[in-house]
């Protein structure tokens, strides 16, 4: 009885209109490891890209809540080693080596980033995966992040030297240095490698922007003299800092 | 469906009361799994792919925009060969060489300025990982597509800026080998639509010798002349293209550019340079 039905089933299968049945979609496998409504800490490393006067390597630990799998926030405490790239040295070694006559302009982007704290929202409309070899399927997910907060700056200056050392040799024993706190604006591309239920491997590429500042019309005699020269720059511009971070984070 | 009726329908007249038991199936040794075919294969196929606009990111000295088109063939699913002719069409001292010039009257060194006029290369393409994606409610199928290479490209210096006297002057600095790696991900709509996004380091090295096909000797020849009024072009190799130090260019006098090619010339040093560049391409499968 159970074959003539199971027959019956069959012939009525063979029959039917294609399209009916067909279904128009492979079917959707669901999220393994979903990231809404949890909290997770996090921590990267990153290295500055593109160096042209300043080069920074940085340490952030930052905490962040997913309202659902694609939209989150998070904040972030960042700390930075930074300081000029061989190519800013040679540029002031070889202006000193110039007698001081005239007045110069100081060169952009020189703020040196030390610390820095963020908060942000996070956007992950893709969710997918991928495979490693034939039995090792990575799921991962990839986001971008816009926010701002604030930063802490030091800049030391390649063209106000104010106490020269020797000029044969280019070497200054006091070039100008400030410091500030600016706002910042900062996105980034991220990648949330994950390697279980509570943890992923974060891969990102980051940009932070900040407002520059510096001397315009500067003496260097006057400045080689100790005395105060210069006016800020009017339409200084803005700095761009494009970090490569690499982490992990933790899903509670 | 009508496919599945009839498997269902045979099993159904062959089935016996009480099956047995699959010992392949039933051994805790032996996993199945599913593999959907790639919907659209890419073996034996051609694919033209258009890069309309590719920024250069990371310049120091110089700033570079090129187009590209680029063939690749397919020879396998996961191996192909592209074939990547490309224009430079915007090259130009970067921002950051401006500011050097004016503010602390220092140039880039001659070596470290050279600029990829126009050129090709071929590159062996390797599609190592494919995947798909859930993104706003559909799925996106892709590759991560790895590629290096070699090919050669004419290169050229920037002699004058463009300020007041007239517009930027160029000399050649002649032809030179390039090598190339790069890294992105091509994600394809339907049979023959193709999308590419990737990162391409074009790298070329050497020094800066000759311009316009002149060495420092010919430039020196050409100065004299100049600087006595006429350049005639008598006494110099046959390589040295006089004709691009005549004449004038939006008012400017190209003889102008003799002294300054002189010092470039004669500068000596070498430089390896970098033109990273980000590649937004369109492509059609054929």
């Amino acid at each position: 009885m159970g074959n003539v039905a199971l027959a019956l089933a069959g012939l009525a299968a063979l029959l039917a209109p294609a399209g009916v049945l067909a279904s128009p979609e492979p079917p959707v496998e669901p999220r393994l490891y979903p990231v809404g409504g949890r909290f997770s800490i996090a921590a990267t490393l990153g290295l500055s890209v593109f160096d042209t006067l300043t080069h920074t390597a940085t340490l952030d630990v930052r905490a962040g809540w997913e309202f659902n799998d694609w939209l989150g926030v998070d904040a972030s405490v960042t700390g930075a080693l930074a300081g000029h790239t061989a190519l800013a040295d040679r540029i002031g070694q070889h202006l000193l080596q110039t007698p001081a006559a005239g007045s110069v302009d100081d060169l952009s982007d020189l703020w040196q980033l030390k610390a820095m704290v963020l908060a942000g929202v996070r956007l992950a409309p893709v969710y997918g995966k991928f495979n490693l070899g034939p039995n090792f399927p990575i799921r991962y997910q990839a986001y971008l992040w816009l926010g701002g907060g604030a930063a802490w700056l030091d800049r030391t200056s390649v063209v106000v030297c104010r106490a020269v050392t020797s000029r044969e040799q280019g070497t200054c024993a006091d070039w100008l240095t400030e410091s500030r706190v600016a706002p910042v604006a900062s996105g980034a591309l991220g990648f949330r490698l994950f390697t279980g239920v509570h943890g992923a491997v974060v891969l990102e590429l980051r940009n932070v922007v900040w407002k520059d500042d510096y001397l315009v019309g500067v003496d260097r005699a006057a400045a080689e003299a100790g005395d105060p020269t210069g006016q800020r720059a009017p339409s200084p511009g803005f700095t761009n800092t494009v970090l490569v971070q690499l982490g992990y984070a933790y899903f509670f | 469906m009508n496919l599945l009726g009839a498997l269902v329908l045979a099993a159904s007249i062959g089935a016996a009361p009480e099956p047995a038991v699959d010992p392949l199936t039933a051994s805790p040794n032996v996993q199945f799994r599913v593999i959907e075919p790639k919907p659209f294969p890419d073996a034996l196929r051609h694919e033209f792919v258009l890069y309309p606009f590719v920024p250069q990111v990371g310049a120091t000295f110089t700033t570079q925009w090129l187009s590209s088109l680029t063939y690749v063939f397919h020879g396998t699913e996961w191996l192909g060969l592209r074939i990547q002719p490309f224009w430079v069409w915007h090259g130009q001292r970067s921002r950051f060489g401006s500011e050097l010039l004016s503010r602390v009257r220092q140039d880039s060194a001659a070596a470290s300025s050279v600029m990829l006029q126009w050129g090709a290369i071929a590159a062996p393409e390797w599609t190592p990982v494919r995947g798909k994606f859930a993104a706003f409610g559909g799925t996106v199928r892709y590759g991560l597509v790895l590629f290096a290479g070699a090919g050669a490209a004419s290169t050229q210096i920037e002699l004058k800026t463009a300020d007041a006297l007239g517009p930027a002057t160029y000399g050649s600095t002649g032809l030179r080998m390039v090598v190339t790696g790069g890294a992105g991900f091509r994600v394809q709509f339907g049979e023959r639509f193709t999308i590419r996004l990737e990162v391409q380091d074009l790298i070329h090295w050497g020094s800066v010798s000759r311009i316009n096909g002149c060495d420092p000797a010919d430039l020196q020849t050409l100065e004299a002349q100049h600087s006595a009024g006429q350049v005639t072009g008598a006494g110099v190799s046959g390589q040295c293209s006089v004709d691009r130090f005549r004449g004038t260019q939006g008012g400017y006098d190209r003889g102008n550019d003799i002294g300054i090619a002189q010092a470039k010339a004669s500068e000596g040093g070498t430089d390896t340079l970098n033109l990273v560049g980000v590649y937004f391409g369109i492509g059609v499968q054929l």
